[in-house]
């Protein structure tokens, strides 16, 4: 009986699945440099010109948004380090109590959508309805305001803070990683405290740090939610707004190319970026080798410093959560937006929200559910299968499909989405008309996580003791079998609270519904967004409460799965943070 | 029964080749245990994992009970999870998310037509026979690693398997649960009659437990023999010097016999057993084994080389004593009661046929 070994079923699956995932993306990107150099796609194919770019580079307004968005992108890198490096170093390297109520606010932050924190923002600040300005020109009989949220300064504050988790984030697990004996053989070397930071631990942190900056000024550099909440009706525009309104452009009709060419000029700094950033993030790891002996390591007493890092802690809460949402419900329910006092008291009522266009929003719900309900499935499916191929077989060019899945995380959001409208457009549409159909959101949002779901199923193989997959193949299981009884159980922790946070991600996410949205497939978000920008503050606000009403109980399922377990599994499992720091969010 | 023949396999990296395997021929009898004995990186896991069915070799053919399980050269590859074998791996590979019960019995699940009440019987006959019929709920993890040892090997036979693979089932143990292991496992392996292959780098577990050892050395088999054959008469200096760690000791030969010869050494004239003729006159290496070798007042042995200690290290049951002679150290290992210290000088006395000679390699 002659048997040639062929692949199993699973894999070809996989490969399959890959493949068109890869060829998708490729052609995401293709459509974008195609279309960038074609000065009128909409009559048809010509020879490229670099005209579209010309355009791109002589106009004006291109230049002013530069430099909007690097003022704006450095002033956010600051604010979320200055926040969050400190955060991390108080929960990992010192005594400091309740460490786990912090993590769990961290996180809290990481998950409110900036859109709300950013309006919420507004509120306060705004140079004439905002309160604290108000309370500030009446206490101190000032004339101007004293702060301005519609600077590039105020909407970078805004911003640095709802990054700031991300740099705690990626920052605690490099001190977490970080061999501590280093640190105290240099202590016992005869090294003062600060000689030890200074010589050992910052350069052990160097590459960590680094790509930490890098990823955030990226995120900052593409975000969407707050140029859009705050910079908006002032016509300060950034790099995704000002991509928006060229492809949505108010007052002619919309021509991609020099959209495409502004996108196309971005796509080779981003990935050069990313691709460094990657690269440094595993020399890093070279180094600061995870040692795998559980001995815990010195933590710095505090002493009394203790309510001074606790004073640190609260101050960001409050300026991140606590303060945007709670102005949030205030305005929500009022006619127009003052300070708490007694004639205050008595305007507040429901009416903003008895005034929201239920039908409406009850539609865009629906659409957020099912897209919440779908993407994360096949997020981790397709990560999955690329992780498999990655490192289960040894398919020639797996390491260029583990790259093209970590591309789209390079890609600016607002990017992506325009690939796929154009894509939609010039090349599926007149196959299968899939323009403002939830599907075609579906798929954008795919693309978009698939760099997040890579991660997690990449460190959770990883992680898998590969003899552990080989035992049950000698067993007799098929790969089917090894997949559904081994491995997917050991990776399951990991695994879950990555559906749940790829759930929470689609249903606040705007930037890539933005673009795609019509009337068919609108979701929350956007919808939340145009009635933001038509004008009533306080019927958007009262949107916005009842969005982060729906996603409450999302969260808070995430944040309790979160908590470290006393697990008896033994094995290690994937750990969220790695994944969750790498995560692109619009 | 398992026939290999001519296995090559060669691991290419972008800018390396290495050649793990290079043409390897074995057989093993029905119910034998064979030990794959070698320094790391000789192939031994190699061929084990090709066994397996877990590397696919580049050619050559594997046969178990008759059945083609592998053949470059015909494109047969049946895989790993229809070969119907057991294997232990290094890690023991238990899967942390099963109880021991689930984890002994997976294996019934795919490979036998047993099911149900017969089924779980058969799993509690299996973990009585590594006594872990009382754990049998508790939930893997809780096991120390000595008991997942033996669920692993519980789990490898539960199927009734035509062949068993251990690979260096007893390295992450330590030293004196591997001496009770090595008993236990071969007990095990005997009482279920299980063709079996055992992979190991360290010589007391080849010599102790196994019917047949081959020693491996750069991917290819150097020698198979029964235990006490492969001590007496190993057939290269690199097999004699693995199994004891012996002292190298360069020499002449003096004259020869069939099978043994006389041999001029620093050490004086040694009676040595030879693997191929030796012509008088030629230079050779005797592997001199440290317990071969006695040290005595010089008056009880006027003929001996005389040497002086160097130094002594007491082991317990053994006193390892290093004596300069000449140029050379001769490293003695003599009973714990020996009162020889540092500075002594003593008679060199090697016991004759306990050496091998191996003609000196140029």
């Amino acid at each position: 009986m002659k048997i040639r070994r062929r692949w199993d079923g699973f894999t070809t699956a996989s490969g399959i699945g890959t493949a068109a995932m890869s060829l998708a993306i490729l052609a995401l990107i293709g459509t974008i440099l195609l279309l960038s150099v074609n000065p009128d796609p909409n009559s048809g194919l010509s020879t490229p010109t670099l005209d579209n770019f010309g355009r791109i580079l002589t106009d004006p307004q291109a230049g002013v948004m530069l430099g909007n968005s690097l003022i704006f992108a450095s002033v956010a890198l600051l604010v979320a380090l200055c926040f969050g490096v400190p955060l991390a170093w108080l929960v990992e390297c010192t005594d400091l109590p309740g460490k786990s109520v912090i993590s769990g606010l961290m996180l809290t932050s990481l998950l409110i959508p900036s859109f709300a924190s950013a309006a919420g923002w507004l509120f306060l600040l705004h140079p004439r309805i905002g309160l604290i300005n108000v309370a500030a020109k009446t206490l101190f009989s000032l004339h101007d305001a004293p702060f301005d949220i519609l600077s590039l300064t105020g909407m970078g504050w805004v911003e640095g803070l709802s990054r700031a988790p991300i740099a705690y984030l990626m920052t605690a697990t490099a001190f977490r990683a970080m061999d501590r004996s280093l640190e105290e053989a240099a202590l016992t070397a005869g090294a003062p405290v600060h000689g030890v930071m200074l010589r050992i631990i910052l350069p052990l942190m160097r590459p960590a740090l680094l790509s930490c900056a890098i990823y955030i000024f990226m995120i900052a550099f593409g975000s969407f939610d707050v140029p859009a909440i705050i910079g908006w009706g002032n016509r300060t525009f950034t790099f995704s707004t000002y991509l928006y309104l060229l492809t949505n452009p108010q007052d002619v009709f919309p021509g991609f190319g020099k959209p495409a060419a502004l996108a196309s000029l971005m796509l080779a700094p981003a990935l050069l970026l990313v691709w460094w950033a990657r690269r440094m993030m595993s020399h890093g790891h070279r180094y600061a080798v995870v040692s795998g002996k559980a001995y815990r390591p010195r933590l710095i007493k505090l002493g009394a410093g203790r309510l001074v890092g606790w004073l640190f802690v609260g101050n960001y809460i409050t300026l991140s959560l606590v303060l945007p949402l709670l102005v949030l419900v205030w305005a929500s329910l009022l006619p127009f937006l003052q300070l708490p006092s007694a004639k205050a008291m008595s305007f507040v009522s429901l009416n903003n929200f008895r005034a929201l266009p239920w039908d409406l929003f009850l539609t865009g719900l629906q659409h957020t559910a099912i897209l919440a309900l779908l993407t994360p499935p096949l997020v981790l499916g397709f990560s999955f299968a690329f992780s498999w191929i990655g490192f289960r077989t040894k398919l020639p060019g797996r390491t260029i499909l583990d790259q093209i899945a970590f591309a789209p995380h390079a890609i600016p959001h607002i990017v992506l989405a325009m690939g796929l409208l154009l894509m939609a457009l010039y090349v599926i549409q007149p196959v299968l008309p899939v323009y403002g159909t939830v599907g075609l959101l579906l798929f954008a949002f795919t693309i978009g996580w698939l760099s997040y779901g890579t991660r997690i199923t990449n460190t959770g193989l990883l992680q898998l003791h590969k003899e552990l997959e080989e035992a049950a193949h000698i067993s007799g299981a098929s790969t089917w079998s090894t997949i559904w009884r081994v491995v997917l159980p050991l990776m399951s922790r990991g695994l879950i609270l990555a559906w749940i946070y790829i759930a929470i991600l689609t249903a606040r996410e705007l930037t890539l519904s933005v673009l795609l949205s019509t009337p068919g497939n609108v979701t929350l978000p956007v919808m939340i967004w145009n009635m933001w920008l038509s004008g009533g503050l306080g019927k958007a606000s009262a949107a916005l409460v009842v969005f982060l009403g729906c996603m409450l109980p999302l969260m808070l399922i995430y944040l309790l799965q979160s908590r470290p377990k006393a697990s008896r599994q033994k094995a290690s499992l994937p750990s969220l943070s790695p994944g969750i720091s790498l995560e692109a969010a619009g | 029964m398992i026939e290999i023949r001519n296995l090559e396999l060669t691991y290419r990296a972008s800018h390396s080749t290495h050649h793990a395997l290079r043409g390897v021929s074995l057989s093993v009898p029905r119910g034998a245990l064979l030990t794959l004995l070698g320094p790391s990186g000789c192939g031994k896991t190699t061929l084990l994992r090709s066994i397996a069915g877990l590397e696919t070799p580049d050619h050559g053919s594997i046969r178990i009970d008759g059945e083609t399980v592998f053949s470059a050269e015909d494109g047969i590859d049946v895989p790993s999870a229809r070969r119907n074998l057991g294997m232990v791996f290094q890690s023991y590979a238990i899967w942390p998310h099963m109880s021991v019960f689930e984890n002994a019995a997976f294996p019934l699940r795919y490979r036998s037509k047993v099911q149900g009440i017969s089924a779980r019987g058969r799993v509690m006959e299996c973990l009585a026979l590594v006594q872990l019929q009382h754990l049998a709920d508790r939930p893997a993890p809780m096991l120390s690693g000595g008991q997942q040892q033996r669920l692993a090997l519980a789990r490898a036979l539960v199927a009734s398997p035509k062949v068993l693979l251990l690979d260096e089932p007893l390295s992450n143990l330590d030293a004196r649960l591997r001496e009770e292991m090595r008993f236990e496992l071969r007990r095990i392996v005997l009482s279920s009659g299980v063709t079996t292959i055992f992979v190991t780098h360290e010589q007391t577990e080849a010599l102790s437990m196994s019917d047949i050892v081959a020693v491996m050395k750069d991917g290819n088999i150097v020698q198979a023999d029964a235990p006490r054959g492969l001590y007496q008469h190993p057939s290269s200096e690199f097999v004699a010097n693995f199994l004891v760690r012996s002292n190298l000791v360069p020499g002449t030969v003096r004259d020869s016999h069939e099978g043994q010869a006389n041999i001029d050494s620093p050490v004086g004239v040694i009676a040595c057993l030879i693997a191929s003729p030796l012509t008088a006159g030629s230079p050779v290496t005797i592997v001199l084994k440290p317990e071969s070798v006695s040290l005595l007042p010089p008056a009880q042995a006027p003929e001996a080389a005389v040497g002086q200690i160097e130094a002594t290290a007491f082991m317990g049951d053994a006193v390892e004593c290093a004596v300069r002679v000449g140029p050379i150290v001769i490293l003695a290992k003599l009973p714990g009661d020996t009162t020889l210290t540092a500075g002594d000088t003593v008679a060199i006395v090697v016991a004759p046929n306990q050496n091998t000679a191996f003609p000196a390699q140029s």
